[in-house]
């Protein structure tokens, strides 16, 4: 979308779910499930066919604050994937990208592909970037785990809506998800975490479905996984900032794929 | 003389500023005060197509917000000027807050008032800036290949093409080398980092309509002037810049920025007082950077390993636009110190100063020397490698003989006096040279036992920025004289008005001693005041290593003028002729009749009561001098750093280093030796740790202290420091100057002994900063 920005960064990666495409794809496009993939989402909406516009809360370090988002999909080819153009702009500066996510018939399930060049601006730049990395490979990790437990509901309520055990592989995932006080799964269990919820404003269908979803990571969640993140590790610099924003990025594309299901 | 001058006392200043009682502009509250936010670009390179205001103006405790426009209706002309001009210098317009786009990340664009600092932080986020952002370039010298445009006056982003020397005298030098030398190197650009933030409180008087600006500023006037010229407006006699406590500045606060006038703008439109602080971040993305060299050096030597040419090629960055004096750092500043301490036969260095979308460059503690030296002396370094005499005598070869003084070099300048060998000698004395070198030879058997590595800095600088003519002959669009008001009150004791503003270099105690040390006095019978264009008429500022030598022969030459007429007054008093009356130790007597005396009081008061004085004579007792000096001083040292460098990590541990230095006269040795610790404090950080990072995008990657790394003390060895004394010819004093000559000196002797260390390995060069990775990586090639 802008030409004359070359994105000085790119970030690759993938995650395998033990779940059919088909329902991965399903919960790329449904809207409860991915509002409560990423933590920070707020106010989205649609503002033209494939545009959406919503606000992201983000902490990275001594840099926080709203940024305003926007997300142009496009050359969306079902249930393969599709393009993304991303821009946000706020008081911790700004970011963009450009990416593509892409999802793979894999054995026992799909493998998502996120491939995204991005680039940060701004005071999230100049004093966040030592914590970026960190930043990024939470948030990163948190969306991938949340999408992997929102599968796990989500094929415990076809389960439940079929009157029979869900025709993949994965029952056991199923059933540990299967009821909304179920402990979160993998990042945030590691964690330890089921503080409090974040506020969301979402457009919500069925309340009831919603109540029986798990929740996003918390805020308490992201901080306790940060702190780990530093102490476990001190990367090289190249990286750093890639896997922030590519973690943002992918969530925002989320959230964006599931405004896309909205309508 | 009465000793003072010569004696370690120390720091007047000092009780107050370290138990926290210094005032400084951020202390200051003025009643009324409200605080300023600025608005900053955060892209480094940007159209802006439009700035929406209303949800900051509507923000707790908002008085205004104010933009280009404001700036334009309130009749300010609203352009930072340049300071110094060179031939065919491209000077795009620099406003001070941005309307059509922003250059560089940190740019201005709006500004914010508020009852609290805090508030005006808050509401300064909500300022919409619609950006359109364009490509950016942050590299000195690929923004001239085929980089986005950054201003229409300047073509493929060349601010200047500059040069010096003789270009055909050299190429044939190095057609008849016998042996030659080259390096490519990047002198890594610098955060100056003073420890005080900049700040402005400006207060407008709108009934008087003037307005006083108490600001972190090395030099008030040449800043009123400046605003007065180009950015403000005001008439001159409008406007008081008043310099408080002013917490270090190594250069970053001589320099006007868009941000002293923008906080004028505020108090004009809102009639109040109004405070801006710099916070961390913004100092590090706005405070004018040093450095940023891209340079190909090559040196011609013969058969014996003399030089016979030196050929300088440099990429400088000047940021986003022309800061105060940028020009003048990698010109004048930097091509003329390339002949170093060497006889050079044949030298010519071709500078071009580029724009890029970082924040401007301007001088930092040795501005352009410290790039030269490190230029020449890495140089030196392989040249005796390549030619096997070694870097101790492959310098004498070369030093500039004793007697070969005045030296005219072959870029421009004369060194007045030096006296170069000696320095090195003591040098290699104290290091231990030779144990060093067997200890060396030992460890290098053995390349996985870390290895001891040598490196030598011959240094010169010149100083004292200098005679008034001369540098307006270059380009300065100011004198660099310096004044003294010397008064003395009719009890004796003594108020001196000095134009060179201290920022912590001790003047209020050095100046002390100048004149208690002439008139017999006591320190304390003296008072400097400085740092006010209320209180002094005019001066030109602290920076340039110049107080001592211009800013206190001032003083001196003032003096002299105070004793001249009180001995006639003496002499009067005393019923003799003046030439027979001996002035020493604070008593006039008349020569062959010591019994026939008067005491400084006594003459002091007779010059106010006029009772009984000279008919020809007036009453009073003071002397302004604006001293004008005939050179530049030329300090220089030899010093040598020593190393261990660990292969097996890549670390590098100072061993120890000797600084043997030559400031001429010294007037403190304790505020020398200071001086000197501090200077090689920053230029070791620039060699082993400092590093300002912009990406691909020139967007500021060192924005906080987590990211830039400043030496710590327990980074840094105990510093064995030594003087040899070759007082300046051509001043009262004999003094040269020495608050960069550490900065100048050390990251060529550190950069030199790491590779020394490095050179079992065969390693030619590597680029500061060095830090473990690089040295690391470097011995496993």
């Amino acid at each position: 979308m802008r030409s004359g920005l070359q994105p000085d960064m790119k970030i690759t990666g993938q995650e395998h779910y033990p779940h059919p495409r088909e329902r991965v794809w399903r919960a790329l496009l449904d809207p409860e499930i991915l509002s409560r993939t990423l933590p920070g989402c707020e106010d989205l909406e649609q503002v033209g066919e494939n545009e959406y516009a919503g606000k992201l809360k983000m902490k990275v370090g001594p840099v926080q604050g709203v940024f305003q988002g926007g997300v142009v999909l496009s050359d969306l080819r079902q249930p393969e994937g599709y393009r993304m153009a991303i821009e946000g702009k706020g008081a911790p500066g700004f970011m963009n990208g450009n990416g593509t996510l892409r999802l793979e018939e894999s054995e026992g399930g799909t493998l998502l592909h996120y491939d995204i060049d991005a680039q940060v601006g701004g005071r999230i730049a100049s004093v966040g970037q030592r914590l970026l990395d960190s930043s990024a490979k939470v948030i990163t990790r948190q969306g991938l785990a949340g999408l992997g437990r929102q599968l796990d509901a989500l094929a415990e309520r076809e389960s439940e809506s079929t009157g029979a055990a869900p025709a993949d592989a994965e029952s056991d995932r199923a059933t540990a998800a299967s009821t909304e006080s179920a402990p979160p799964r993998t990042a945030a269990e590691a964690a330890g975490g089921d503080g409090a919820a974040t506020p969301r404003k979402v457009p919500t269908t069925d309340r009831l479905e919603s109540e029986r979803l798990p929740d996003a990571p918390s805020q308490a969640e992201f901080a306790r996984e940060f702190a780990r993140e530093m102490s476990k590790e001190l990367l090289p610099r190249g990286a750093r900032t890639a896997l922030v924003v590519a973690g943002v990025l992918l969530a925002v594309a989320l959230v964006a794929l599931y405004l896309r299901a909205c309508t | 003389m009465s000793g003072k001058i010569g004696s370690a006392i120390k720091r007047r200043e000092d009780p107050a500023l370290i138990t926290g009682r210094g005032r400084y502009t951020d202390d200051l509250k003025l009643p009324g005060m409200l605080h300023a936010a600025i608005v900053r670009s955060p892209h480094a390179h940007a159209r802006i197509r439009g700035i929406d205001i209303a949800a900051a103006k509507a923000s707790p405790g908002v008085h205004g917000v104010f933009t280009a426009e404001d700036v334009n209706a309130a009749g300010l002309p609203g352009m930072v000027p340049v300071g110094w001009l060179l031939p065919e210098l491209k000077t795009p317009p620099h406003p001070i807050l941005a309307s059509e786009k922003v250059n560089h990340v940190g740019d201005a664009v709006a500004v914010v008032v508020a009852d609290e600092r805090y508030q005006a932080r808050d509401a300064a986020d909500l300022v919409e800036v619609d950006y359109e952002p364009l490509p950016a370039s942050s590299n000195p010298k690929k923004t001239t290949e085929g980089a986005q445009q950054i201003h229409d006056e300047a073509p493929n982003n060349i601010a200047f093409d500059w040069e010096i020397g003789d270009r055909a005298k050299t190429d044939a030098a190095f057609a008849a080398a016998a042996h030659t030398v080259e390096v490519d190197l990047t002198n890594n650009r610098l955060i100056p980092f003073a420890i005080e933030p900049r700040a402005v409180i400006a207060d407008y008087d709108g009934d008087r309509g003037a307005i006083t600006v108490h600001m972190t500023t090395q030099n008030p006037h040449v800043h009123r002037l400046l605003m007065c010229l180009a950015s403000l407006g005001f008439p001159e006699h409008k406007v008081r810049v008043v310099a408080p406590e002013v917490g270090g500045g190594f250069g970053s606060k001589i320099h006007h920025y868009a941000d002293e006038t923008i906080v004028c703008l505020c108090s004009i439109k809102l009639g109040r007082p109004v405070k801006w602080t710099a916070t961390r971040t913004e100092t590090n993305l706005t405070d004018a950077h040093g450095r940023d060299h891209v340079t190909h050096a090559e040196l011609a030597l013969d058969e014996g390993g003399k030089i016979t040419g030196l050929r300088v090629e440099t990429w400088a960055n000047m940021g986003a636009y022309l800061s105060t004096f940028a020009p003048a750092v990698p010109t004048y500043l930097y091509g003329t110190l390339l002949s170093g301490q060497y006889d050079i036969p044949a030298i010519h260095a071709h500078v071009v100063g580029t724009f890029t979308n970082t924040c401007p460059v301007d001088a930092y503690r040795g501005a352009g020397r410290p790039e030269a030296t490190f230029v020449v002396e890495r140089l030196m370094h392989l040249a005796g490698e390549a030619t096997g005499l070694g870097p101790a005598e492959i310098r004498r070869r070369n030093f500039v003989r004793p007697d070969a003084f005045p030296y005219e070099t072959q870029v421009a300048l004369t060194y007045d006096s030096g006296n170069y060998e000696p320095a090195l000698d003591r040098a290699l004395e104290l290091v231990g040279y030779d144990a060093l070198v067997a200890e060396q030879a030992e460890r290098r058997k053995d390349r996985t036992r870390p290895q001891i590595g040598i490196g030598f800095s011959n240094f010169i600088e010149a100083c004292g920025l200098a005679p008034s003519a001369v540098v307006g002959s270059l380009g300065a669009q100011a004198g660099q004289w310096e004044s003294a008001d010397v008064r003395v009150h009719p009890t004796g004791t003594v108020t001196v008005y000095t134009g060179s503003s201290s920022h912590g270099q001790g003047h209020e105690t050095t100046f002390a001693q100048i004149v208690a040390d002439k008139l017999g006095l006591e320190v304390d019978q003296v008072e400097v005041v400085h740092g006010d264009t209320d209180k002094v008429q005019f001066g030109m500022g602290t920076y340039g290593s110049r107080s001592a030598a211009v800013g206190g022969s001032a003083i001196a030459r003032s003096v002299e003028k105070i004793v001249e007429k009180s001995k006639r007054i003496a002499a009067h008093l005393l019923e003799a002729s003046a030439e027979d009356i001996d002035f020493a130790g604070g008593k006039f007597t008349v020569k062959g009749s010591p019994e026939s005396s008067l005491g400084w009081a006594d003459v002091t008061l007779q010059a106010y009561l006029a009772h009984n004085y000279p008919d020809d004579l007036e009453p009073g007792l003071s002397a302004t001098t604006f001293y004008d000096p005939s050179n530049f001083t030329y300090p220089f040292g030899s010093h040598i750093c020593v190393v261990e460098v660990d292969p097996e990590t890549g670390n590098t541990r100072l061993l120890q280093y000797v600084a043997v230095d030559d400031v001429g006269n010294v007037i403190n040795p304790m505020i020398v030796e200071g001086q000197v610790h501090g200077g090689l404090a920053q230029g070791i950080g620039q060699a082993l740790w400092e590093g300002t990072a912009y990406d691909e995008q020139a967007q500021l990657l060192t924005g906080s202290l987590m990211d830039y790394a400043l030496p710590k003390i327990h980074n840094l060895p105990m510093y064995t420091l030594d003087r040899t004394v070759t007082p300046c010819p051509h001043n009262p004093l004999g003094v040269k100057g020495v608050g960069e000559a550490g900065a100048i000196a050390s990251p060529p002797a550190v950069v030199n002994a790491v590779l020394d260390a490095l050179q079992p390995w065969g390693v030619r060069h590597l680029d500061m900063p060095l830090h473990a990775e690089k040295v690391w990586r470097a011995t496993q090639a």
